[in-house]
């Protein structure tokens, strides 16, 4: 049977009134995004320190309690221990020299480097899912990609697009629990070997595929049915204090990170 | 003898989020029990079908088959779901009743006359070319085949015209006598044609558990 250990509970909100929450999505968006891509284009340890620190700051700020940290299953940390494995595996500066053996910590060193990146964009993500309401998204979306208009960008079918994906993706997680439960039902038996894991994979695939496209013709015809897309809410955008200081932060890491 | 004793569950337990579902559930049904669960919304009802269908662990209490634990390993209970097209894993129609099973083809058509399906004409057909309530009959089937001992059944009629329903509650009624049948739904029209007690769940317990007529009289009267 299923436990509660393994939920996940990425993207979700957790009602709160810190300042964090009550900033301007748009503000969040352009801090994980301005944060994101520099710590993406320069990954340096003294870089991934200065997202850290942010990082660090805004779930301080965000006081949303850490039994919300997404607990991923086990077999997700033992992927990523053999990931570091074969890194080790491909040697590379600085080397141990020992009688026996040479071991290249370079490959390992790299992983590790890339694995914190990983972790720190998705910590960005997870401290705005906490504390935004995913229908707040879209607005800020609209007003984010306003000047993209003069160049004749379609902004309203990008945000209807961004806005679908997002309100879909709870139906989807729902069916993929469903797709589960069956093949757990109908095919209880553990694979145990390879072939046999790859088939169960297969059977899960295609049929979250099949769910998804499913999902996607009836949402077509749904926004058909009201009209088309039309043009995306353009809701007032009141900042703040926090949303000063949160631009103002962002500013400085990313100044920083260029420079270090 | 399928027991719950004090069954409940909390989602998400020990996070933000948690919200409690279930509390305190206790029932006894015997071997070929025909039970209808009715509900508002939020009631409970769906998360009470995955646990009678061993999908879901309770947070609390115990759900014993027998005295024993109830195993889908085993083969012991099966969950027929609302949307059928999510549980049909292959793309024609013996070939998915046939899905994780070492059984004979008489055993699959077995199984698809059981729920009113020709296997003449159905036994080659592909899962897309079939109706709603065709696809859900199959989807019966693929259970059936199994031979469970507690089915349970999410919304079989749900968005089904007036002969596939028709059909359906035919097939329902015709179920062996020794299936443990329990049937989750909003839909009370054809109730007493399918079960013999009904269950009405309120804000995540039980609060109405007897003969059919007479625990819906009661929501129909308030």
């Amino acid at each position: 049977m299923s436990t509660a250990a393994t939920e996940l509970h990425f993207l979700r909100h957790v009602p709160g009134n810190s300042p964090v929450h009550r900033m301007w999505a748009g503000t969040k968006l352009l801090v994980v995004a301005g944060i994101g891509i520099a710590v993406v284009a320069q990954p340096s340890w003294l870089s991934q320190a200065v997202a850290g620190a942010v990082l660090l700051a805004a779930l301080l700020v965000c006081r949303v309690s850490l039994t919300a940290v997404p607990r991923p299953p086990l077999w997700f940390f033992y992927a990523i221990a053999f990931a570091g494995f074969l890194a080790l595996t491909a040697g590379g500066k600085p080397e141990i020299h020992t009688p026996g053996f040479n071991i290249g910590f370079g490959g390992l060193i790299d992983w590790l480097r890339f694995t914190t990146l990983t972790v720190i964009v998705l910590g960005f993500a997870i401290v705005l899912g906490w504390t935004t309401h995913l229908a707040d998204l879209g607005p800020a979306l609209t007003r984010l990609f306003a000047p993209f208009r003069l160049v004749r960008f379609p902004v309203d079918e990008l945000v209807a697009a961004v806005t679908l994906c997002v309100r879909c993706l709870p139906l989807l997680v729902d069916e993929l629990r469903t797709l589960y439960a069956v093949r757990r039902l109908r095919h209880p038996e553990v694979p145990t070997t390879l072939r046999g894991e790859i088939l169960n994979l297969h059977d899960l695939l295609v049929g979250a595929l099949v769910s998804a496209l499913r999902r996607a013709r009836e949402l077509a015809d749904a926004v058909d049915g009201r009209g088309g897309v039309g043009p995306a809410p353009r809701l007032p955008v009141h900042l703040g204090l926090p949303d000063y200081v949160a631009l103002g932060v962002t500013a400085g890491a990313i100044a920083l990170i260029i420079i270090l | 003898m399928l027991v719950l004793e004090g069954v409940g569950h909390v989602y998400s337990a020990g996070t933000p989020w948690a919200h409690r579902a279930l509390h305190d559930v206790n029932l006894r049904l015997a071997d070929g029990a025909r039970v209808i669960v009715v509900g508002p919304n939020g009631s409970g009802k769906s998360t009470l079908a995955w646990i009678l269908a061993g999908l879901l662990t309770p947070s609390e209490g115990t759900i014993t088959l027998d005295g024993g634990p109830l195993s889908i390993a085993e083969s012991h209970t099966a969950m027929a779901f609302q949307h059928a097209r999510l549980q049909l894993l292959r793309p024609a129609v013996a070939e998915d009743v046939h899905f994780g099973l070492d059984v004979d083809d008489a055993a699959v058509d077995r199984a698809l006359t059981d729920v009113g399906l020709d296997p003449a004409r159905f036994r080659d057909r592909r899962i897309d070319e079939l109706s709603g309530g065709e696809q859900r009959r199959v989807a019966l089937a693929g259970v059936l085949v199994r031979k469970p001992r507690v089915l349970v059944l999410d919304e079989p009629l749900a968005g089904l015209d007036a002969p596939s329903r028709e059909a359906l509650v035919q097939v329902i009624g015709r179920l062996p006598n020794t299936l443990t049948t329990i049937v989750v739904t909003h839909d009370t029209e054809d109730a007493e044609r399918i079960a013999e007690r009904a269950l009405l769940l309120g804000d995540g317990a039980v609060t109405a558990d007897g003969p059919v007529a007479e625990v819906l009289g009661s929501v129909v009267g308030g």
